[in-house]
């Protein structure tokens, strides 16, 4: 497809850059490309089936959190790379699907052959606590907090 | 015969930002101008990711609220939702916040509106994220990517704020072989009043007290990398201090900046001759652009450098770093040096510390500049629109 042509080389363009100035880019190209046209609520699991471990990992993690892992969830999940595809898929969609932010935002996991996502009341009671992510005033005061509860809040929301 | 569209403009960013300078101070000026004179009806737009759908923001709240600094920000967001079959035929969609950091990514929004008939217009600050993304946090620089690429298929239109960006645009366009979308520069606008004077007893104790200590130089704006606020304190060790200049650095402190502010800090003249200041608000700002001997740009690069054009509105002479974009928007009323020199920075400032009569000269000059309003850059863009988009 054109479309992707564009987003692959404005890939290229970034990361040759980034290589240059001594500064690999840690989002992968087939990250990157496998997360375009994403709706913001959905995810379509098929999308990911093909790739490898570890682009799964990376892939599917930034469509859910918008970001890259922390290092200790890195590393958890490294060690799981050399299990088979079902087997390090299944565990990780368990693990994406009833996190927080999944909760939070409302994200729906389609078309994943593995099992059907729980939208339970666990999932719709942490489902309100967008209203709290969404007010700038609270923003606000969460960021003068003691970094202790900063570090707690952003485990929960983040 | 005036053709009334409707204006869509997402603001989600704006909404939740703790500090309006930057792109959120462009997205709210240009917004209370459309909002106050153009023939769109415009229509605000605040994201909902748990509803996955747009609210509709009161007009009048939000001019209440930056305008008359009246009112609670959350309370501007309406329960009025805006699908986005209505953003449709007829309608133009307005990217000019800073988006590409929202959940609604580009690459899934502009197909949809495209295919609904709708015209998509993009107002580009810059493109640092892809021309020098060593400068960026790297979330921002991924996320930038699919908004770029995005803009850079469906977009209508772009408007800029400097020649450098269009051409960093066009070489991009070139670069992925796309053809770039009809590329109109339009200046960020200022509003200020030379004779406004900001008095000592309108700011903070501390600010006064800073600003007392004569001459000082001042850096505006977000402590970040490209930034450069390194150099001047480099600077200031290699021979600001043995001419008495004092510092003022005033702006958050934002990503990767643990070196410098460390540096800043533990600096053995912080808190008597350098300081720094962050959340001040505009009056207390404008006071310490009155009272500085120079304001200092020495940026890697910039989309445009917005406090060049507030430092030359309150008649303060600039220091810049000879790169397009600030000679661009500097002209010839700032005075440029060598990027990333200290020591041709500390010789400029010695000439004008013993040249009085050529600082008085700059300053002269700076009486007869005279910036785009806000309401012109917002008027601009509206003839932009009518022309390309009707």
């Amino acid at each position: 497809m054109e479309t992707e042509k564009i987003y692959g080389k404005i890939y290229r363009i970034v990361s040759d850059s980034l290589k240059a100035a001594d500064r690999p880019f840690e989002y992968s190209r087939i990250t990157f490309l496998s997360n375009i046209g994403n709706h913001p609520q959905q995810i379509d699991i098929s999308k990911y089936l093909a790739l490898s471990n570890p682009d799964f990992f990376q892939s599917v993690y930034t469509a859910v959190y918008s970001r890259l892992p922390d290092q200790k969830t890195s590393d958890e999940w490294e060690r799981k790379f050399q299990r088979t595809r079902r087997e390090f898929q299944r565990a990780f969609l368990l693990y994406v699907t009833k996190s927080n932010v999944a909760a939070i935002n409302h994200i729906q996991f389609i078309h994943n052959p593995y099992f059907t996502q729980h939208t339970g009341i666990r999932y719709k009671a942490l489902g309100c606590l967008y209203r709290l992510t969404d007010k700038s005033s609270l923003r606000e005061l969460g960021k003068k907090l003691p970094t202790p509860i900063q570090n707690v809040i952003r485990k929960v929301f983040l | 015969m005036v053709i009334f569209m409707k204006l869509y403009i997402d603001i989600s960013v704006l909404t939740l930002a703790t500090y309006v300078t930057g792109i959120q101070r462009a997205t709210c000026e240009v917004t209370v101008r459309f909002l106050e004179n153009s023939n769109f009806e415009t229509v605000l737009l605040h994201y909902n990711a748990a509803d996955n759908c747009y609210y509709r923001i009161n007009n009048l709240s939000f001019l209440n609220y930056y305008i008359r600094q009246k009112g609670v920000k959350e309370k501007m967001i309406t329960k009025t939702p805006v699908k986005l079959e209505e953003i449709a035929q007829g309608c133009i969609f307005f990217d000019l916040d800073a988006v590409w950091m929202g959940r609604i990514k580009r690459s899934y929004l502009l197909p949809v509106l495209k295919r609904q008939g709708a015209k998509i217009a993009v107002h580009i600050y810059d493109i640092i994220p892809v021309t020098h993304p060593q400068y960026c946090l790297q979330r921002g620089v991924y996320c930038f990517m699919d908004y770029i690429g995005a803009h850079l298929i469906y977009a209508d239109v772009i408007i800029t704020n400097a020649g450098a960006t269009a051409g960093a645009l066009d070489n991009l366009a070139d670069a992925v072989k796309t053809p770039l979308p009809p590329c109109h520069i339009v200046p960020l606008g200022a509003d200020f009043n030379h004779a406004e004077t900001v008095w000592e007893k309108e700011v903070g104790k501390n600010i006064s007290t800073a600003a007392m200590k004569r001459p000082f130089l001042l850096m505006v704006g977000t402590l970040e990398p490209r930034k450069n606020h390194k150099l001047l304190l480099s600077a200031y060790d290699r021979g600001l201090k043995k001419m008495g200049c004092n510092l003022i650095f005033a702006g958050a402190v934002g990503w990767n900046m643990e070196q410098f502010t460390s540096a800043l800090n533990n600096h053995p003249d912080y808190g008597t001759h350098i300081f720094h200041f962050e959340g001040l608000n505009d009056q207390e700002i404008f006071y310490l652009y009155q009272k500085a001997q120079f304001v200092v740009f020495p940026s890697y690069t910039e989309g445009f450098g917005l406090p060049v054009v507030e430092a030359f509105v309150h008649g303060t002479p600039v220091l810049a770093a000879d790169i397009p974009v600030l000679r661009e928007v500097g002209k010839e009323y700032a005075v440029y040096f060598k990027q990333d020199d200290a020591d041709e920075l500390c010789t400029k400032v010695m000439f004008y510390t013993e040249h009085n009569a050529e600082y008085e000269k700059i300053k002269q000059k700076l009486l007869a500049y005279r910036p785009i309003s806000w309401k012109d850059s917002a008027d601009k863009m509206e003839e932009i629109f009518m022309e390309e988009l009707q």
